[in-house]
């Protein structure tokens, strides 16, 4: 026993000898590295270990996922036999377009600037594809997801009055702290996650597909916050809110102002000089760890300009990031440290707008970190992980694109135009990527790139329009035409890679018109009675001043004028039933074709009673009357926020010129497609039902979209 | 002594100087336990092995990889259903370890000399522990011809004694004696033979302290892996002498570990820790 002993341990002296010697060698190393004595260190042994173990591990995942394949696969067959056997085609790709015009993309097509468009209106289909009521995006892509009209689905516009304190809230979900808390001193520690309800009802055509065994992929769809569980990938879109719970918060760093200033959407923050640095940092969420709740998170920064290379470096949590003069930075993560060591992660792009003679940064809303999510922005909730660490960080916030940035001149056009694209090149590579991993199923991808810049662009298109923010760049007057072409190299790019059996659907949700007069309609209803403000009062933002026990009815958001109703809202002077009733009608017949003094020109076209114009559990929750804008014509500024203004009529100078909150009639969206698509009316209602049915599937009865006629070229 | 030259001789200068700085380390910290004194070089290793991963290597290039890593291996939950995309993330996932391999070469090279001398040191203080007084141990010599064996004798210092006569192992070359230690303390015994004197030293007792198990012939590569005590000279007729110590263990309820195990955990663990203050992508 000794003399093995002293054996096993000679053996084991000259190992150890050999091994030292091949530390130099990788290969060697690697071969001995199962041997105690081949660990070769910390850092590069953990380098090493670590690599070894996710090969492990994904080896033993392998194995045992080759081993029960067979077994998976059968139940999954058994599961999804049905769907793919009535089946008419395998793959489904479907690119949505937020606010693709048809009116625009024929007259690109006859220039023969959209080749790929072209091609699939030879070819398949070009149809123009009605909206809903009212044309707004949440609204119109929520009836896309679901095939019913907005009485089903319970989204009317991105804001919805809180009625019993006449306040805006999100139309589509609703943030609430956790549930349960623990007291200690002054702090409350949540015991459980914040709860996030949604507010937008029906079912997806997603959930139905995958029930039946179709897997689906889909990107940054709107109305899909919170992300929904289903057997699939889904990425949440338009109202994904920002860290600090609102739809976009941006920041301003300026040497101009020496006090902080605050609105809805942005902040001004002073620099602070110390030395050759200047100090500033981004405003973050409530410390809601704090019994009060008040005290905001910040996450500081400093800014060392450079004025002779027009460059800066700035230094956010120990790193630095040199940044030029009109540049964006790279995607910035910032921590904001609540008490407890608890903290909050996020993401921001800088832009650096001048380092004299006043330092100037623009710093974007600060996106939920996709690594590490505050909030569920995908389900699975890896989904969101997964394309950070494949493609990098992303901005995950819903109106990602700073339209109010550009709109109130913190951000030139060009800035704006180079963030939209980043933005867009980001979604671009999660499409492909989805699209690459979706062979069999549907894909489904929304672009609103071509929403924020037609919004802020259109004034481009005509050189009479009301606008009056300044312009900058040379490219600026074709923007919106390159945008259209560059949608179709996009459209190209996906053709390549869907071949003609495979069904590829391009929709959007509504198209556009110009925005040159706002119509005040809470000013109207001031001015005939309707709505009172106190006495000797001025109106303010969302309701301020307004004698609700005088009022009975108010405007809110883009679209709709609600009345106040008794029982419903807190302070209700109108009657439920006939009264209602009869105010709906009046108001529908007041407003229809309301004329614009200044221009004599129509600014309401027509005028819809929800009652009649829905259907379903929620219509309730409608706007009493939806208002129909004529072209050039939406509702004005203030108006949409609750303000009551002199004038009815205002002239809309922003750089916010393009707008579709208007007639639905006036701007259908488009529907290509490389199938040749049959019927005679075409809505986005019936996206939906149409593709239950080209899987084979029963659509259900509470739908209001039917599917359309349609056939791949081969057979057609 | 084997080599004179000049590198050899600053060589074992420096290796001199090491051990200087390590026997004046745990001085120092000679109040610890051993495991606590594990635990403070383990941190220290830690942080040194971050900070030069920092240094010597590509760190957006091994995050970038590491994350692609992570992408497909949730690629293959998250798109169960499309084999191609499980087989392909696989290979992806096979191909980006191999990389990261190729970028954690250059700290690996890097850290292998320092850490080389390190271990060498440790193993010297934790590998073994002093021989028990009063219980029997083995000192072995081998030597280079069987004619050797009939001539050495062992001579003792006050507190050694001789318990048994020597034996004689002529298929090793080998003679054993075995020796008992009266009181704690530090020995130098001496192998007598054809005239030359060769001495090996022997701790007795107990406590955190050098321990040479072994004296071998060769040269600065030799003093290096075995530090504390010089080589036996390349052209001597003793090949090596040992001495049978027990091992060094560190007792964790029933489980008798060697010291290698706990610095690994406690280095990761520490590693771990600190790599986010440290700024190191591991």
């Amino acid at each position: 026993m000794k003399i093995a002993a002293e054996e096993n341990r000679r053996a084991s002296q000259e190992t150890w000898q050999i091994l030292l010697c091949t530390l130099f060698a990788l290969v060697l190393l690697l071969l001995f590295t199962p041997a105690a004595h081949a660990y070769v260190g910390p850092g590069a042994g953990f380098a090493v270990l670590s690599s070894f173990l996710t090969l492990f591990l994904a080896s033993v995942q392998a194995v045992i996922a080759f081993l029960t394949w067979p077994i998976r696969q059968f139940f999954r067959f058994l599961r999804r036999r049905r769907a793919y056997r009535k089946a008419k085609t395998r793959r489904v790709v479907i690119l949505g377009f937020d606010g693709m015009d048809p009116e625009l993309t024929e007259r690109f097509i006859k220039q023969g600037k959209l080749p790929n468009l072209a091609r699939l209106r030879e070819r398949g289909t070009f149809l123009p594809l009605a909206t809903t009521l009212p044309p707004i995006s949440p609204v119109a892509w929520s009836s896309f997801l679901t095939g019913v009209n907005p009485g089903k689905h319970n989204i009317y516009d991105f804001l919805t009055p809180d009625r019993r304190r006449y306040l805006p809230e999100l139309s589509s979900a609703r943030i609430l702290g956790s549930k349960h808390v623990l007291k200690i001193g002054r702090y409350a520690i949540p015991l459980t996650r914040p709860q996030i309800k949604p507010l937008r009802r029906s079912i997806p055509f997603w959930h139905y597909l995958a029930e039946a065994g179709v897997f689906c992929s889909v990107i940054r769809v709107p109305i899909t916050f919170p992300p929904e569980k289903f057997s699939g990938v889904l990425l949440s879109g338009m109202c994904v809110p920002d860290i600090q719970g609102t739809q976009g918060t941006f920041s301003f760093h300026t040497t101009r102002t020496s006090h902080r200033e605050s609105t809805s959407n942005r902040v001004v923050v002073p620099f602070e000089k110390d030395g050759e640095f200047f100090h500033s940092y981004i405003p973050g969420p409530p410390d809601t760890l704090r019994i009060d709740s008040k005290v905001e998170l910040r996450a500081p920064f400093r800014v060392k300009p450079a004025v002779s290379r027009r460059k800066a470096d700035i230094h956010v949590d120990g790193r630095r990031i040199a940044i030029s003069e009109g540049d964006y930075s790279e995607w910035v993560e910032l921590e904001f440290r609540a008490g407890v060591g608890a903290n909050v992660k996020g993401i921001c792009r800088f832009y650096l707008r001048s380092v004299e003679p006043e330092l100037e940064l623009y710093a974007t809303p600060v996106n939920i970190h996709p690594m590490h999510p505050a909030l569920p922005i995908s389900h699975p909730l890896t989904y969101s992980i997964y394309l950070a660490k494949m493609q990098g960080l992303y901005a995950t916030l819903g109106l990602a694109e700073d339209t109010w940035a550009l709109n109130d001149s913190f951000l030139a056009e060009d800035a704006f135009l180079e963030q939209c694209y980043l933005i867009h090149e980001e979604r671009e590579r999660m499409f492909f990527d989805a699209l690459d991993k979706t062979k069999k199923g549907v894909c489904v991808c929304v672009f609103d790139i071509t929403d924020r810049v037609q919004h802020m662009f259109w004034r481009h298109l005509a050189d009479d329009h009301t606008s009056d923010a300044p312009r900058t760049g040379n490219e600026a007057p074709g923007v919106i035409e390159e945008l259209y072409m560059n949608m179709d190299k996009l459209i190209g790019r996906t053709m390549e890679k869907v071949s003609n059996d495979s069904l590829l659907l391009v929709v959007s949700d509504h198209g556009f018109k110009s925005f040159e007069r706002g119509v005040n309609l809470n000013s109207w209803l001031h001015q005939q009675g309707y709505l009172a403000l106190r006495e000797g009062a001025t109106s303010g933002d969302w309701f301020q001043d307004v004698d609700w026990s005088r009022t009975r009815a108010y405007s809110l958001g883009l679209n709709g004028i609600y009345l106040n109703i008794k029982g419903r809202e807190s302070l209700g002077t109108v009657e439920p039933g006939a009264e209602a009733a009869r105010l709906r009608t009046e108001f529908c017949e007041k407003l229809q074709g309301l004329l614009d003094p200044a221009t004599s020109r129509v600014a309401i076209l027509r005028t819809f009673d929800a009652m009649k114009a829905y259907t379903g559990p929620y219509r309730g929750n409608a706007p009493d009357v939806i208002v129909g804008f004529g072209e050039g014509y939406r509702a004005s500024w203030d108006s949409a926020q609750g303000k009551v203004t002199p004038a009815v009529f205002e002239v809309n100078s922003k750089a916010w010129s393009g707008d579709h909150c208007i007639d639905p009639s006036l701007v259908p969206g488009i529907l290509f497609s490389n199938w040749r698509i049959n019927g005679e009316r075409h809505a986005i209602t019936d996206v939906a039902p149409t593709l239950l049915d080209v899987f084979g599937l029963q659509i259900p009865s509470h739908m209001d979209g039917r599917a359309w006629p349609m056939a791949p070229l081969t057979s057609a | 002594m084997g080599t004179n030259g000049r590198g050899f001789t600053r060589m074992t200068t420096l290796l001199s100087m090491i051990d200087r700085a390590f026997d004046l380390s745990f001085r120092l910290m000679g109040v610890l336990p051993a495991l606590a004194v594990l635990a403070v070089f383990s941190l220290l290793t830690a942080v040194i092995s971050l900070l030069a991963v920092r240094w010597t290597s590509d760190q957006r290039a091994i995050r970038r990889v590491k994350n692609l890593m992570g992408a497909h291996l949730l690629e293959v939950r998250l798109f169960p259903d499309q084999l191609s995309v499980v087989l392909r993330a696989y290979l992806a996932l096979f191909g980006n370890t191999l990389l990261y391999l190729r970028y954690a070469l250059v700290p690996l090279l890097v850290l292998s000399v320092p850490l080389l001398i390190l271990f060498a040191q440790m193993e010297s203080y934790f590998g073994h522990a002093p021989v028990e007084v009063r219980h029997d141990f083995l000192v072995r010599a081998t030597f280079r011809t069987v004619d050797s064996l009939t001539d050495p004798f062992l001579r003792l210092p006050p507190g050694l004694m001789q318990s048994a006569p020597p034996v004689h192992i002529p298929s090793e070359r080998e003679v054993d004696w075995r020796v008992r230690a009266e009181h704690p303390g530090i020995y130098d015994i001496h192998l007598v033979l054809q005239g030359s004197e060769f001495s090996k030293r022997i701790v007795a007792g107990s406590g955190l302290t050098r321990i040479v198990s072994e004296r071998e012939r060769g040269g600065a590569w030799q003093r290096a892996i075995d530090p504390g005590e010089p080589p036996l000279p390349c052209a001597g007729l003793v090949e090596r002498i040992r001495i049978q110590y027990p091992p060094r263990v560190f007792r964790f309820r029933t489980w008798k570990i060697e010291w290698l195990v706990p610095y690994l955990a406690l280095t990761l663990a520490a590693a771990l820790f600190l790599k986010g203050a440290l700024r190191t992508e591991l």
